[in-house]
Order: C-alpha cells, then structure tokens, then sequence
C-alpha cells in the first residue's frame, strides 16, 4: 500500500515537471524592479561589465563615469534610471541574451542561485559585483557577516583607536556635515531558500532609526551619515543580523536571514547587536546541545547527571517532542530518557524549536513542537574560510578541539569535526566516579549548483561518543536505592581524578546521510527530492560479573530512511504553498550477545505521510494553515516473559491527523498579535507498547500496553510581541489538553524478583492538561549594553489520576547582561533561578523534589582582528562561579548526587 | 535535465523496492547467563539438631512472567548451631564457583528478624569475608523472617558484618526474604 502512494507520487511529480516552464521569466512585477537585485552576491570577479551593460539604454550612463571608484557615488543615479526607463522590462524578458554576453565578463562564472524576483534583478546582481569589488560592501551572508565586516574594516582602515576619541568625534562631525544624504539599500533574502522576506525591519543603530523593507524584502534607508554605521535585520521568525558599515557612499546589500515561518519564539531579539547568533553557538560547542538549547525561553533540559540531557519544550520531552537534524527527524532510542540526542553542537549554526504549522512540515512523534538543528546552508558565492578552535574545561578536565571549513563555488563544501576528551566530573566537595566522556564527531556538507535552476546537497554527519555514567548511581534494587538517597555523597567516590571510564558507560554511534536535490523550474515553483539515512547503534554497559562486563547489557541498532518529496510554490508576492510526502522506514533490532532480555523489542515500522500548508504573509495580517496525515504501520517482534520462551509478532496500523491555524497581525508598527490552534495525533511509540521488564535506571518493572491509542493533543497558543527601539517584549501562553495522554501509571502491588521486590508501572491513557506562560524581555539600554530576561512557567496535571504529571519543569528565570566596553571585547554575565517543584505529591517520586537555587556564570571575551583578514578569539569563561551546592528536580541522578560545581574554561579560536 | 530528474525518482522508486522488501528474521532468544534464578540456603546441622534445612527461592523465567516460588525443607531447632551455605544458580547450573573466582568483587549478607546469629566462615582471596559459608547459632523459638542479599562491588573490608549493607554499597544483585520459624 505505501508503496503505491510512493508511485502515484512520482507520477505526480512527473506531470508537474513535463509542464512546459515557458513562464521562467514572467511575473515579475514592476515594484520589484525598483530596489530588487540591488542584492548581490559577494566578491564575484566581474572584471569589467562596462562594455558588456553598455549597451542598453539607460545602463550605459554608467560607463561615462571616469573611474569605477567614481562611479559609484552616480550609483543613485543610475538606480532611478534603472526604475525609469520604459520598456526596460520588455526589452530585458529576453535575459538569455543579457546573461550570454554578461558572463563571458566574468572571470569566475557566478549564478545566481535562481533567477532574482526580475530581469531588472539579474543585471543589478552583475552591476552589483562591481560595486563589490570597489566599495567591498559585504554581502551579508548569514553567519558570515562578522568575517566580511572586519574584512571591511580592514581595507577601509577605519581611524585607529589610537589617535583618541576627540579626533574621531572631530572627523565624524565633518563627515556629518560634509554628506548626509547617503543611503544604504538592498534586499533582505532568507539564508534557507532565498525567498525574500517581506516587511523585515532595519535598525539604524547609529542613525537611531528604523525603516521597513517592502513586500518583496526591498529596503532603502536613506539620509544616512557617513561614517560607521551599525544596522540590524530583524524579520519576524529570523535570527536578526547586525553588522557594521563603514559607509563613504550609497552602498548596497544583499542581507540574508535565517528564517522559518512562523517560529514559536521570535529567536530576532537574541541575536540583537553584540553576538552574532552562530558565533554565540560556537561557544557552547564544548557542552551538549540541550545546553545550547537551553537559550531558547520555555526549554529546560532533562538530564542523567552529567551524562545525558535531553530537551523539554513546553512540558513535553522524549516521544512527544521530536527533533530534526538537518531536515531529517532524528532516529534513535527517544524512550529513553538517559538517551542524549546524538547531534554535535559544533555541526549546527541554529538550533530553535518551531511548532504549529511548521512543525507538520517534519517526521517524527510530537505532540506540537519539534526542534531544528541545522548547519548553516551553503552559498555558491561564499568566500573560502574556516575556523579552528580548542577549549579547556577545569570541571572534568576536559579538552576539546573543533574544526570547519568551508568554500563556495559552483561545488561549496563545508567540513567541521570536533573531538571532546575529559574525564571524572566534580561537585561542590567531591570528584564524580566515571562521568568522563569522549567524543569525535565529523561532518561534510556539500553543494552542487547545476545551475540557476537546481541545486543538490549531500550532507554526512558522525557521531561517535563513549558516556560514562556515575558509578554511584547504578543500583541493583529498592535498597540499594534507599542507600544511596540517604548517603551524603554517593557509593564509589573517588579522592582522585581520572580520565578512565569504566562501567557503566554508553557507546553511541550515529551515522545520518542525507541527500536532496532542488529543482526550481521557474520563479513561482520549487521541488525538492530528498533521502536521508540513519544508523543509529547504541551500546549499554552495566556493571556485571567477570566477563560479561565487557559485554553491552543493550545493544541496539537501528536503521531508518526517510524518501520525501517536497513542493514550494509561491501564489503570489506574499503567499505561498508547502506541500511534501513522505515514506519512512525503521528497522530496529537488538544485537545478539548481551545475555539480557531486551527491554524494548525489535521492530520494523513504515509511515507513510502527506503534508500541506498555505502561508499568506500580509503586512499587517499573517496566517498559517496546515494539515498533515500520518499512517504508521508497526511490526514488533517480542520475546514472551514465560518459560518456554517464545517469539510472537504483533502489527500495528494507526492513522494520524495534523492541523494547525496560525494567525499574526500587527497592531501597529511595534506591537503584534499571534495566535493559533494546532491538534495533533501522536501515535503511541513502540515502548508504550511493548515495554516489558525492568528499567534499571528508574528501579521499576515497566509494562507496555498493546491497545494504546494514539494520544490526542489540542494546543491553544496566543502571544503578544512589542518590538520597541530598544525594548523588545514577546510573551506567550499556551493551553493544551490531551486525550489519552500515555503515562506510566504505578501499580499498588509490587512485584517480587530475586533482587527484591519493584514496584510497577504500566503504561495507561488518560486525560491530561498542560498550561503555562513563556515571557521574554530584551532591552538595549545602551549600544553597548543588552539586558535579557526569560521566564518559562509550565503546569501539567494529570486529570485521570486528579495528580500533577511528573518531569514537569519548575519556574525559572534566566537572565543574562551583555556588555560591549570595547571594540572586540564582550563581557557577559548569566543568572539562572529555578524554584522548588512543589507541584508532585509525595507517592509520587521516591524523593521529594529538591529546593529552588540560583546559578551565576560569568564570561570575556575578546576578539582580535589580525592581518590578512584572520582573527583571533580569546574567550574565558565561568559556569556557577560560586561552586553552588544543588540537584535539579529534571536530573535524574539527583536521588545520588549533587550536580556539577564550578567550572572554569577557556577557549581559543582562529577564524580565516 | 528532465532525463536526468527521471533517473533520480527512478532511482528513488528502486531504493524504496530494494530496502522495504526482505523478511525479517526472528530475533535470537539471549541465553542469560548472568541472570541469577535461584537461591538456596542450607542449614547443615553442627550442633543441637539432627534435620538439615533447607530454604529455597526460584523464578526460572526471570524478572517478568510468573512469580518465583519459594520452598521451606525442615525446620531451624533454637539452641541448635547450623553451618549454613548458601548457593546461587541459573538455568547453566550453579554458578557459586563464578562467586568464589570474583570473591573480591561480592559478598552475601544476611539479616534476620528472628533469633539467630550469622558470622562469617570463609574469605575471599584478599581475607576479607565472602559469606558464601557461615555459621548459624539459633537461640531462641519464634517466627520471622531472614534477607539474603549478594552484593556486587561493595566496599569489602574484615569491618563489614553480615548485617552492614547500608556502609557496603555496590549493587544488590540477589535480595531475596525467607520466612523463619524456629522450634
């Protein structure tokens, strides 16, 4: 059956594609034409396109200029000629012409990626590569942009500091005199899929002012000073993007966002003037990526002590918040909470959580939300760099080294690898027995751009990581359990430091391949054909007698593939179609030779999927709609728990349904509105089914249950954002029931084992409702000062049981002050305030919830710009400075241990 | 270029074909030779009785599945001293010889509520108490009950007695509670 829907897709797909793509050219609309392409990709060596442009009329006015120097500042000039002169347009349809006799001019061929919104566009793309090579104003490209702005600086030899501040203030005030009447102008692109972004914001820190770009992400700011000049690029559900212009005349840019449509949160103001959003991720590429995660407001992490921590958005974690890596839905064992997502911080350059209408657009089990973690898109026209950097970590002792680099060109590329070694951890007091870890992860990112028309990526990503686990923390029953609670410090601490890891430990290794090719037939269509493999195979060493401790207790491999076909067709300047199917396969098979019944079943699943989505996209009015059907066939192969042992296979089909309703609308320029109403089917997940025995890490005998539901989950969102000169505000607040909600449900009889009696847990469904508020405040008092406050409140009951649900976050507050004293130096400083859980009743953990604590981090960093457009970054940094003693309610190793204690790191990192 | 397209959802048609086809082999049933299924403690009379005891716990199949059954043979006389074994085992057999080889890494204890005193009668390697042999002194009649635990990686020192499970640690790999009536 599936597979007939796969050949009705690809049928489908070649109807599509036979249509004849006559109209490669056509709708462009005049309001395009204007600003639009004054975009450009960087550094392109047009020669000289003089003779080549020359030839039309109303360009040729650029040749009369004597130097190209000169030319530039009639820039304006030619930009209103560009506008004005009639039958440009007409004359232009014929672009195969234009574009024959432009790129033999070029010394390196460039396309663009797809043809610009219009034939005006193209030639102001290839103008625009002059007014690269002479201006060196940047092309924003993502990530990149701090690379270019120094670059710039650098050629452009801003006044060194040294001459002092009266001098500069003396010259800057000429300058102001002398012209004021510049303008920077552009067009603002999203990074992903170069679709323009309408009605982003540009912020003239300098100029204190703000302007907004039109319906096709056109902008001109104009009445500018000359001088350096700091911009920000917001656009609701961006990361917002500064950079520093050293502007002595009109200027053009081609600015690009990271955008998605419709974010949960307006990720915009993080990245506001002081950090740039991937830089700030590349420091944290020595923690886990749930700590990179964290930054986002409304998640917290779930965590095994020092070992693994998993993300929870909103309440909900594990089978009920997927997440996507690069694109495709992470595969791996979800049920376990001691299961770290098998992703290297260092690969991503974005790591968000999206949900509504988005989040149908992904595989995976979810309730609402889904996390992307993305490496940042490769560009055709992106300059060779790379990066490399080593850090210390005092806590664990821990080194850590990181590589990428990347190139563009017709075939871009990009390579990162990373490698983490420490060893035993240390809480306030004592050194924590076997939580030392290794990592050696490595990822190769490739492009080929065929041509306008179409692209195809090649992504490999590995992960490979060996994860002791507290030594004190494996427990062989209740009693042990009961010890371990009582002691002060835990069982096996060791007075020395080592980096030796023994059991228990973890050996994870994850492989995903993903390859997609994009085919833009014209303008208003996009499909893209995508694969992505995964083999993940973990392994679980217990402590155990003699040999067998050498032997893996759970030896898990799993295969999965994921085909999708994708469409992206865009109606009109603000409103567009997304549309995909997709057919996945699992295979899931515990590896012989452990001598341990598994805990989980082999299994085989398939799902098959269709998704579609209408974006409109208005100024004042946004809205989302999307549904999304899933049906999922599972095949578990199960070991019976009697004598004599036999195998039994049991088949699954559920039919799963997805919608969402997104609404925004703007009040006024600063002020918005969103709402939505997203239902999701969440079919119950293979260990909600068929878990059967005892899960060693919660002390319990499990039990699945064959004739679970799918879970039914209706999520109410409403949010306000205000989006002020220097005070940012988003608050949002969420309701969301769930039918059927699966839990582990306690049984009151305990079952009796040679180890002592354990209590059981079933799974059951029931009702359940969860609620709470996520609040963020950012505030720039000062440019060089930035203020940022998150609060995540969350409540979770249980209506079934009448009892809160477990594992639900306590309040928290994070807040963070950045400041910039100086040219290349940051300061920062963190505080994280968690409140006790008083939300659980006491038959409910074997411990009750540990009190609330607070958590101070401090961090410096400077940043030094070397010849030869490299750079230095040198940057220190203090987590829990005051070496606080605390648990945390969501760390599962709080009945045993403290958490970390202070941690001091330093880290070094050469960019190129 | 649409050729080519051609060959990719072609190839893409294929992959699927290739992969969602093949049976799927029955998984291997583990033969799990570190469970341990059995416990039995033997009472063999010293001194005072004349009847051998025997207290027995069995669950062939494990954690899961049926419950274990116990089984009493005799009965403990008060005043009486016993030299007391005990014995672990699986469906490979016994598996104390694996016990005394690893004497260093384990230890049994053993706690009771009704009267009688345990003291250890052997050693591991390193001299330190193994509890596979004790010596039982009954002292006086009445009911109870007795814990038998197996420790795995506990702190082993001549200082822990057969009742110190909370300074041992390690993990518990067999706990199991008999019932004890003493004449």
């Amino acid at each position: 059956m599936p597979l007939r829907l796969v050949l009705l897709f690809t049928l489908f797909c070649h109807v599509l594609l036979a249509k004849p793509t006559s109209d490669v050219y056509g709708g462009a609309d005049a309001g395009a034409v204007k600003g639009n392409g004054l975009g450009m990709g960087l550094g392109a060596g047009c020669m000289d396109v003089n003779d080549g442009l020359s030839g039309f009329e109303g360009v040729d006015q650029l040749s009369s200029f004597g130097g190209l120097g000169k030319r530039l500042y009639g820039f304006e000039g030619l930009r209103e000629r560009l506008t004005s002169v009639e039958g440009l347009r007409k004359r232009l349809i014929s672009v195969e012409g234009l574009r024959k006799r432009l790129t033999p001019y070029c010394s390196t061929p460039r396309y663009a990626r797809r043809p610009s919104g219009t034939v005006g566009g193209t030639i102001a793309y290839r103008i625009s590569h002059i007014a690269n090579r002479i201006s060196a104003s940047p092309a924003l490209c993502g990530s990149q942009i701090k690379n270019q702005e120094s670059r710039i600086e650098n050629r452009e030899s801003a006044p060194p500091a040294s001459r002092g501040s009266q001098i500069k203030n003396q010259k800057s005030r000429l300058k102001t005199q002398e012209s004021c009447a510049l303008s920077l102008s552009g067009r603002l692109l999203s990074e992903h899929d170069s679709e323009p972004l309408a009605y982003a914001t540009i912020y003239g820190q300098t100029a204190e002012r703000g302007i907004q770009a039109d319906s096709a992400g056109n902008f001109t700011f104009t009445g500018l000073c000359a001088g350096k000049q700091t911009f920000t690029f917001t656009h609701i559900g961006c990361d917002g993007e500064s950079l520093t212009l050293d502007l002595q005349r009109d200027t053009q840019i081609t600015v690009y966002l990271h955008h998605h449509d419709n974010y949960t949160e307006t990720v915009t103001v993080s990245a506001a003037a002081n950090a740039g959003y991937s830089q700030e991720l590349d420091e944290r590429a020595t923690q886990q990526l749930s700590d990179a995660l964290e930054r986002i407001t409304g998640v917290s992490s779930l965590r095994t002590g020092t070992s693994a921590a998993k993300p929870v958005y909103d309440g909900v974690f594990g089978n009920r918040l997927s997440l996507q890596n690069n694109g495709i839905a992470q595969s791996g064992q979800q049920w376990g909470n001691d299961h770290a997502p098998e992703i290297d911080p260092w690969v991503a350059a974005y790591v968000r959580v999206v949900e509504g209408v988005e989040a149908l657009k992904y595989a995976g089990p979810t309730v609402a939300a889904t996390v992307l973690i993305e490496p940042a898109p490769l560009r055709e026209d992106e300059a060779a760099a790379g990066k490399v950097a080593y850090g210390f970590q005092t806590n664990g002792r821990g080194h850590n080294l990181n590589t990428r680099f990347s190139k563009g060109g017709r075939l871009a590329y990009r390579f990162s690898a990373s490698g983490k070694f420490s060893g035993d951890q240390r809480a306030p007091g004592y050194y924590l027995a076997n939580t030392g870890r290794r990592e050696g992860n490595a990822a190769l990112q490739l492009a080929y751009f065929h041509n306008p028309k179409w692209t195809t990526r090649a992504y490999y990503s590995n992960f490979n990581a060996a994860i002791g686990v507290l030594r004190g923390a494996h427990v062989g029953n209740l009693t042990d359990l009961a010890f371990a609670i009582e002691r002060e410090q835990p069982f096996f601490t060791r007075d020395t430091f080592t980096y030796r890891l023994s059991s228990p430990k973890q050996t994870v290794s994850h492989h995903l391949a993903k390859v997609e090719t994009e085919y833009r037939p014209n303008e208003d269509h996009r499909f893209t054909f995508r694969y992505g493999g995964q083999l993940n195979d973990r392994k679980e060493f217990d402590v155990r007698r003699g040999e067998l401790n050498d032997r893996p207790a759970l030896s898990l491999k799993q295969f999965n593939h994921l085909f999708e076909g994708a469409w992206h067709h865009e109606l009109g300047p603000d409103r567009h179609l997304d549309a995909n199917l997709q057919y996945e396969f699992t295979f899931n098979d515990n590896q012989p030779g452990t001598g341990v019944l598994p805990l989980i079943p082999d299994y085989n699943a398939n799902r098959a999927s269709g998704y579609v989505a209408y974006h409109q996209e208005g100024e004042d009015l946004q809205y989302h709609a999307g549904l999304r059907f899933d049906r999922q066939f599972y095949e578990a192969i199960t070991i019976s728990r009697d004598l004599p042992r036999r195998i039994e296979r049991f088949e699954h089909v559920f039919s799963t349904l997805g919608a969402s309703f997104e609404l925004r609308r703007k009040l006024d320029q600063r002020t918005s509105l969103r709402a939505g109403l997203t239902l999701r089917q969440r079919a119950p997940q293979i260990n909600e089914l068929y878990s059967n025995g005892l899960h060693q890490g919660v002390s319990g005998i499990e039990e699945g249950d064959q004739f679970l539901k799918p879970e039914q989950s209706l999520k109410l969102t409403a949010g306000v954002l205000f989006a002020g000169d220097r005070l940012t505000l988003n608050a949002s607040f969420f309701a969301q029931p769930i039918r059927d909600y699966i839990f582990l449900e306690p049984q009151d009889s305990f079952r009796l084992t040679i180890r002592g009696a354990f209590p059981v847990f079933l799974y059951r469904s029931g009702d359940a409702l969860l609620y709470g508020a996520n609040l963020r405040a950012f505030y720039v008092p000062h440019p060089k000062w930035e203020l940022d406050g998150r609060l995540a409140l969350v409540r979770g009951q249980n209506r079934t049981e009448d009892a809160p649900l477990v594992f639900m976050p306590s309040d928290n507050l994070r807040l963070s002050l950045n400041h910039k004293p100086a040219e290349g130096w940051r300061l920062g400083a963190d505080a994280l305030f968690i409140a006790e859980q008083t939300r659980l009743e006491e038959n409910q953990d074997f411990l009750a919830p540990p009190p609330g604590y607070a958590l101070f981090d401090l961090s410096v960093s400077r940043e030094l710009a070397l010849p030869s457009n490299r750079i230095l970054h040198l940057r220190a940094a203090a987590q829990n400075i005051f070496n606080t003693r605390y648990r945390d309610y969501l760390d599962r190793q709080r009945y045993f241990t403290d958490a970390m204690g202070r941690n001091i790191e330093v880290r070094i990192s050469y960019e190129w | 270029m649409t050729n080519r397209l051609n060959y990719l959802l072609l190839a893409f048609v294929l992959m699927i074909f290739a992969a969602g086809c093949g049976e799927d082999e029955d998984p291997l049933i583990e033969n799990e030779e570190e469970v341990i299924t059995s416990v039995t403690l033997t009472f063999t009379p010293f001194a005072g009785a004349t009847e051998t005891v025997v207290y027995g716990f069995s669950d062939p199949d494990g954690d899961g599945g049926s419950a274990p059954n116990f089984s009493y043979t005799g009965v403990l006389q008060a005043g009486a001293v016993y030299s007391s074994q005990v014995s672990f085992g699986n469906e490979t057999g016994t598996i104390d010889a694996e016990i005394v080889a690893e004497g260093a890494d384990h230890q049994v204890f053993i706690a009771n509520t009704a009267d009688i005193l345990f003291a250890y009668n052997d050693t591991d390697a390193n001299g330190d108490p193994l509890g596979l042999l004790t010596t039982a002194n009954v002292t006086a009649a009445g009911t109870g009950s007795l814990t038998l635990t197996l420790r795995h990686e506990p702190v082993k020192s001549a200082l822990i007695g057969i009742t110190s499970l909370d300074v041992a640690g390690g993990e518990t790999d067999v706990e199991v509670t008999f019932d004890v009536t003493i004449q």
